[in-house]
């Protein structure tokens, strides 16, 4: 392993006789094999392991900062369906009309600009200049744990709560991160919109209705609905990106989530950590895969 | 389609009115300090096993040491835990009476059993610290006869060696190896005869001037004043450390007045801080040094006149107007400014000297110079010094490649005394030139098996030689200060001449405050938040 982790735990200056200790005590005197037939072992009886960075249980720890990564990632998501779809039937329809270039040229903006950079200058000038949103953590430090923990959204928590202050107050601190993560989805989603529709705008149906005398409006409408299918695929797996945890849009927003944990870990050679996230990576997937497909059978009648 | 070309923009617009139309100001209360820090190091809120410098600034303030450095001249020291103490007449036991009526936050009485447990603790648990008793030869083994309990406010310690009297107290001096833990409290708390670890990774038992309210890893560290506490009342009811990764960010928060401090600043933003009528800067000596070494095990370095000739590639004086500017100053020995047995600061006899340099490298037998990596810590300061030493390098024909790295990377290279020319910062314990000593030029069995991976000089597979390892267990020993002194001297002086470990400069901390922050103490050696003051 590049870094060592038993320098993270004891550190530059412990002597040889702790960190020979600590090396034993995390197993790295077993051959792999032996050290990946244990952690396989006791993977089946559930036992995760303990992170070296927090001192808990991963599972635990897990359970604590992945309600604010769906939170952030769910935000995100509708935002950037909200706002990408839509662009991309627009771009579809006028293409290459003044519409198709705006659409194209923000999408190729929101897609290639670091989401970090943006991070930054969203909070110089929302934050630091307007003084519109708050700056990061998901509430301000006055009200931290004032609502009661029921989901783990401090969102729905609020609500719950019916403690309205705290809620605007997290409101204030996600809009940021949630819309710059969502220009990224929509960036993506916009493309994606944009081809469905222009392949199906191309079909002789579209001839036929538009020879039929259907208005514009409805010929998009019905061509729209054929992209649905695609397109829902397309937004699943955006979902399934997200979750993984935007590191750095949550690095620049401290928001304490999924991809901070794992990156976290990461740098401190924390094993069970990463194996622990990069599972849960793999579930997410799998699981968002299996969904798209079964609302692909509901959605499409060719497909049952 | 009139619609979807406006909706976008319309709720974009709505949503940022909605949101504005409550936009307040959220600067934190006058009895609060607020502190951003990059937290996600914080692994322990264990003493004796914290080693990173974000755990070890923050519950400093929760765990009191026996006996205390002053926080205006850290190299003074001042009772603690420990109300007084003293050495009988042949130097050999030194006795620490603990204060009167000091209690746990749970309400148990602090006594002499708890200080012993504490310390013994740590050894028999060989924690990350345990070396922090380990170099005054106190170890699991011999611990019963060296600590010994009194009474309930009297303990003794009879080290191997008769320690000098201006020197042993230096070894309780620092929490992490000299604080006291509420022993009751914890044992309830064990797991299978672990002492409390796993209990105290995560729970605080010490006494201090805070203590710990609630700790969320890699979210926020909230300490709240101590009542009980024995030493003067903080003004701040609560420090909160607020983890903030992004030095962008901290920057911003501590501009807009939502913080009162921030600790990871980007230096280069230091000169735009410095305009701001908003943010005041302090500047301080610090125990921490840049230095470069190299590794004599590599054939080439094992000619003195090689890395001696290194030592004239770097414009010492140029780097520390231009780059290094308040961040660090020249020092070219391994004792820092401000340290018991320091050279003066003065002592600079080297400087940027190509010729010289190239005049070495021809007598070593490099006349055409060679390619050697240079193994960097990557962060600031380290890369722009070892950028400036490749430019210099390449005018005398040496070819230098840098390989930056994290710390948990680099340091594993260096235990492994696996690098040709080596680059980083190193912090020192307490201000006595016997820790820098040791750790830098003490490196008795210079053999791979020693694997004496603590000292940099083994690192380095330097072999100081008799004179060197003898002086220094000497000078722990010299009870006459002035003699001490005049020995640590010496000490330096040999080892500029012959050690392939080579110190740079001398690192300055940099307290970035909020201006309404009034006082914040800070010295050589730590920064004490008790001593916060707010306007």
């Amino acid at each position: 392993m590049p870094v060592d982790p038993v320098i993270a735990i004891v550190g530059e200056q412990a002597d040889q006789q702790t960190y020979d200790k600590v090396y034993r005590e995390l197993g790295l005197d077993q051959p792999l094999y032996a050290q990946f037939g244990r952690y396989v072992a006791s993977l089946a009886q559930g036992d995760f392991g303990t992170a070296i960075t927090t001192g808990h249980p991963v599972i635990q720890d897990i359970a604590r900062v992945f309600p604010a990564t769906v939170e952030l990632a769910t935000l995100a998501l509708i935002g950037g369906v909200l706002l990408g779809v839509p662009m991309g039937v627009i771009a579809a329809v006028r293409r290459n009309g003044w519409a198709d270039h705006v659409v194209r040229f923000f999408g190729l903006v929101f897609h290639s600009v670091p989401n970090f950079w943006m991070g930054l200058m969203v909070l110089v000038v929302f934050y630091a200049g307007l003084g519109w949103i708050g700056s990061s953590g998901r509430v301000s430090l006055h009200n931290m744990g004032l609502v009661p923990e029921v989901t783990g959204s401090i969102l729905i928590d609020a609500t719950l709560a019916k403690d309205w202050d705290v809620l605007v107050d997290a409101l204030r601190h996600i809009v940021a991160p949630a819309l710059i993560l969502a220009t990224g989805a929509m960036a993506y989603l916009s493309r994606m919109t944009r081809s469905f529709m222009l392949d199906q705008l191309g079909q002789e149906y579209v001839t036929a209705a538009r020879i039929k005398g259907l208005s514009e409006w409805r010929v998009t409408l019905h061509a729209f609905k054929n992209v649905g299918v695609q397109l829902l695929t397309v937004i699943v797996l955006a979902y399934g990106g997200l979750l993984d945890g935007a590191v750095l849009t949550e690095t620049v927003f401290a928001w304490p989530g999924f991809g901070q944990y794992l990156t976290a870990g990461l740098m401190a050679g924390d094993m069970n950590v990463v194996l622990t996230g990069t599972l849960l990576v793999g579930l997410i997937f799998v699981t968002l895969n299996l969904v798209s497909d079964v609302l692909y059978r509901v959605l499409d009648p060719r497909t049952r | 389609m009139r619609v979807f070309r406006r909706w976008p923009l319309a709720t974009v617009s709505l949503a940022c009115l909605a949101l504005g139309a409550g936009a307040t100001r959220a600067a934190p209360p006058k009895d609060t300090f607020v502190i951003a820090g990059n937290l996600s190091a914080m692994i322990t809120l264990d003493p004796a096993n914290i080693n990173e410098s974000i755990t070890a600034t923050s519950m400093r303030s929760v765990c009191s040491s026996l006996i205390e450095l002053d926080d205006e001249d850290a190299s003074k020291l001042m009772p603690g835990i420990a109300e007084s103490w003293s050495v009988s007449p042949d130097g050999a036991t030194f006795t620490f009476k603990l204060r009167k009526g000091v209690k746990f936050p749970s309400g148990n009485p602090v006594s002499a059993e708890d200080v012993a447990w504490t310390m013994k603790r740590t050894l028999t648990l060989n924690l990350a610290n345990a070396q922090r008793l380990r170099e005054w030869d106190i170890t699991a083994q011999n611990f019963d006869e060296v600590v010994k309990v009194v009474d309930p406010l009297t303990l003794t310690v009879k080290p191997t060696r008769p320690f000098a009297p201006g020197l042993f107290p230096f070894a309780f001096s620092d929490f992490r190896n000299a604080s006291v833990l509420d022993r009751k409290a914890i044992l309830k708390n064990e797991v299978d005869g672990d002492m409390g670890r796993k209990w105290l990774t995560t729970n605080s038992a010490c006494v201090g001037p805070f203590r710990v309210a609630q700790w969320r890893p890699q979210e926020i560290l909230m300490l709240e004043r101590n009542d009980e506490y024995y030493g003067r009342k903080p003004s701040m009811r609560r420090l909160i450390f607020r983890h903030t990764p992004e030095a962008g960010a901290q920057r911003l928060m501590l501009e807009k007045g939502d913080i009162d401090m921030a600790l990871d600043i980007d230096p280069a933003d230091y000169p735009a801080l410095e305009k701001n009528p908003n943010v005041r800067l302090q500047y301080t000596p610090s125990l921490q040094v840049q230095f470069m070494m190299f590794n004599m095990k590599d054939a080439r370095f094992r000619n003195p006149k090689v890395f001696e000739a290194f030592r004239y590639l770097m414009d010492y004086d140029g780097l520390e107007k231009t780059l290094l500017k308040n961040d660090a100053k020249v020092r070219q020995s391994p004792v820092p400014v401000g340290v018991f047995g320091a050279l003066p600061e003065s002592f600079k006899p080297f400087k940027l000297d190509l010729a010289k340099a190239k005049a070495l490298l021809a007598e070593a037998g490099y006349p055409n110079g060679f390619s050697a990596e240079v193994a960097v810590l990557a962060s600031f300061p380290n890369v722009d010094l070892a950028q400036h030493l490749q430019g210099n390098a390449e005018k005398v024909g040496v070819k230098l490649k840098l390989t930056q790295m994290v710390g948990a990377q680099l340091f594993q290279r260096s235990r492994n005394r696996n690098f040709e020319i080596y680059m980083a910062g190193y912090g020192f314990n307490y201000p006595d030139a016997n820790n820098p000593m040791l750790r830098f030029a003490y490196n008795p069995d210079n053999s791979d098996a020693a694997k004496n991976t603590i000292s940099i000089a083994w690192r380095a597979s330097w072999d100081p030689g008799p004179f060197i390892n003898d002086t220094i267990r000497a000078a722990q020993v010299e009870r006459d200060q002035k003699k001490r002194l005049e020995m640590y001297q010496e000490l330096q002086r040999r080892y500029v001449a012959t050690s392939p470990v080579i110190p740079l400069f001398q690192n300055q901390a940099v307290t970035v405050l909020h201006k309404r922050v009034k006082t914040l103490k800070r010295t050589l050696a730590a920064t004490n938040f008790a001593s916060a003051e707010k306007e």
